[in-house]
């Protein structure tokens, strides 16, 4: 056999150690080449940012200081309540010590910038943050934004980059619960679909996640909040999902469901943070 | 310099796929800039160094997606060999060529990925998403695909790669 012909068996041959590599090595792999990429990512993302800033501002120049002036005062109410709960907080704390409950940390916060949204195949509802094992991100952590949950870290991640499976993926499944009422249920994503009042955005035509095994007895009101429940070890709890759009029996009678519009803006999302949770402290 | 202007290729093609949104209409298909970069050397260079392109696609689309590894390059070493059979039948310089190339391949690859990641279990789509994602990336492939080999074949010429053509009649 020629030298090339040689070659060739040999790319085969790769490929096939490839497709039965353990998972792990696999993902170390993966990881060490997203690691290398990271750099091209992130000044591509910087360009397109910076580009789409500059035209807004020559487009929005009128609306930016009436923009600034809410976003003061939206600042000021918000350190305002923020330093009221500080005192609730204090409170609570006392309260516990007092009963003897152990001292709840609060869960850390790591600040992600959104560098990619999807991934190269399209296959799956994901975006990748700028943030990786180095910044203490790890695989099953709740990614949320100001507004709401938006999805978890997966175990695609590397030093400085993680990929984060969105809610409204078809493979997502986030244990809820009621905000009003307590009651349990399951949220689902069902991914991206062409809907009658579709617009020409070119990401996300959002569609509704729904909730399902939700007790028959339960009284579901238009608009209620849907939050994590903490169940499950992924998603700590009370992290505002969505709102209740509608609800039904389910067709097989058992149970009710619910669709649910994510209270976040995932189409234009691009800060999030990933909810690094603290263990107890005795 | 072959080598180099593949793999700088392939790096930029591989960010620029990852940053370009998918139309829900079109099953959020993504621009399949990396295949067309494998077809380009499937058509205009030795399958040796179609084999490496594949490898090398492959490799980067997989890093870039929770595709498990080594899925890509076996559906990209496919399309490549498939197409590399019809290298000396077809004008490459030809746009009608690169288009239907670019559309075949990009249907094929769809299919190929899903049919593995189905029996992976990675996925959860419906048949009719599936076809309109191939669709889909068959029509973004005759739009890429053309614009992929004009670049690529650019920056072969800039620095002096010399075509398979020119490569047989050496050897000859």
């Amino acid at each position: 056999m020629s030298g090339k012909k040689y070659f060739i068996c040999f790319v085969l041959l790769v490929i096939a150690v490839l497709l039965n590599l353990p998972m792990s090595a696999s993902l170390r792999i993966k990881a060490g080449s997203r690691d290398n990429l990271a750099p091209f990512q992130n000044m591509m993302s910087f360009l397109i940012i910076k580009a789409s800033e500059t035209v807004s501002s020559f487009v929005n120049a009128g609306d930016i200081l009436d923009e600034k002036q809410r976003m003061i005062e939206e600042i000021a109410t918000l350190r305002h309540r923020v330093w009221s709960l500080k005192t609730l907080e204090r409170d609570y704390e006392d309260l516990r010590r007092q009963l003897g409950f152990t001292t709840w940390q609060q869960d850390k916060l790591v600040l992600c910038e959104v560098v990619a949204r999807g991934d190269t195949s399209g296959w799956w509802q994901t975006i990748r943050i700028n943030k990786g094992t180095d910044d203490g991100v790890g695989p099953n952590m709740a990614v949320i934004t100001t507004e709401g949950l938006i999805g978890r870290t997966t175990k695609e991640i590397s030093r400085h980059t993680c990929e984060v499976l969105l809610i409204m993926d078809q493979m997502s499944r986030v244990a809820c619960k009621f905000l009003r009422t307590g009651g349990f249920g399951i949220v689902s994503g069902t991914g991206v679909k062409i809907a009658g009042d579709i617009k020409l955005e070119m990401l996300y035509a959002v569609q509704p996640c729904f909730m399902e095994y939700i007790s028959k007895t339960e009284k579901i009101l238009g608009g209620d909040e849907v939050v994590t429940s903490g169940l499950g070890g992924v998603y700590p709890e009370g992290l505002l999902l969505g709102r209740v759009a509608k609800f039904s029996l389910d067709p097989s009678g058992l149970y009710q469901r619910a669709d649910i519009v994510p209270a976040a803006d995932i189409g234009t999302v691009r800060y999030v943070f990933v909810v690094v949770k603290q263990g107890d402290d005795r | 310099m072959t080598w180099v202007i593949m793999i700088f290729v392939l790096i930029v093609a591989a960010v620029v796929q990852t940053l370009l949104p998918g139309h829900v209409l079109l099953g959020q298909a993504k621009f399949p800039l990396l295949l067309a970069v494998v077809l380009y050397y499937a058509l205009n260079r030795e399958t040796s160094t179609m084999a490496a392109a594949a490898f090398l696609a492959g490799l980067l689309q997989d890093a870039l997606s929770p595709i498990p590894l080594g899925y890509s390059a076996f559906c990209f070493c496919v399309v490549g060999w498939g197409a590399g059979r019809f290298r000396d039948l077809v004008i490459t310089e030809s746009l009608i060529t690169q288009v239907f190339f670019g559309a075949v391949a990009g249907v094929i690859v769809t299919v190929i990925l899903y049919l593995l990641l189905l029996q992976g279990g990675l996925v959860a789509c419906s048949a009719s998403w599936v076809v309109l994602k191939a669709v889909g990336t068959g029509v973004l492939s005759m739009l890429c695909t053309p614009v992929m080999f004009r670049v690529t074949n650019e920056l072969d010429r800039l620095v002096g790669n010399v075509r398979i053509g020119a490569e047989v009649e050496k050897e000859q």
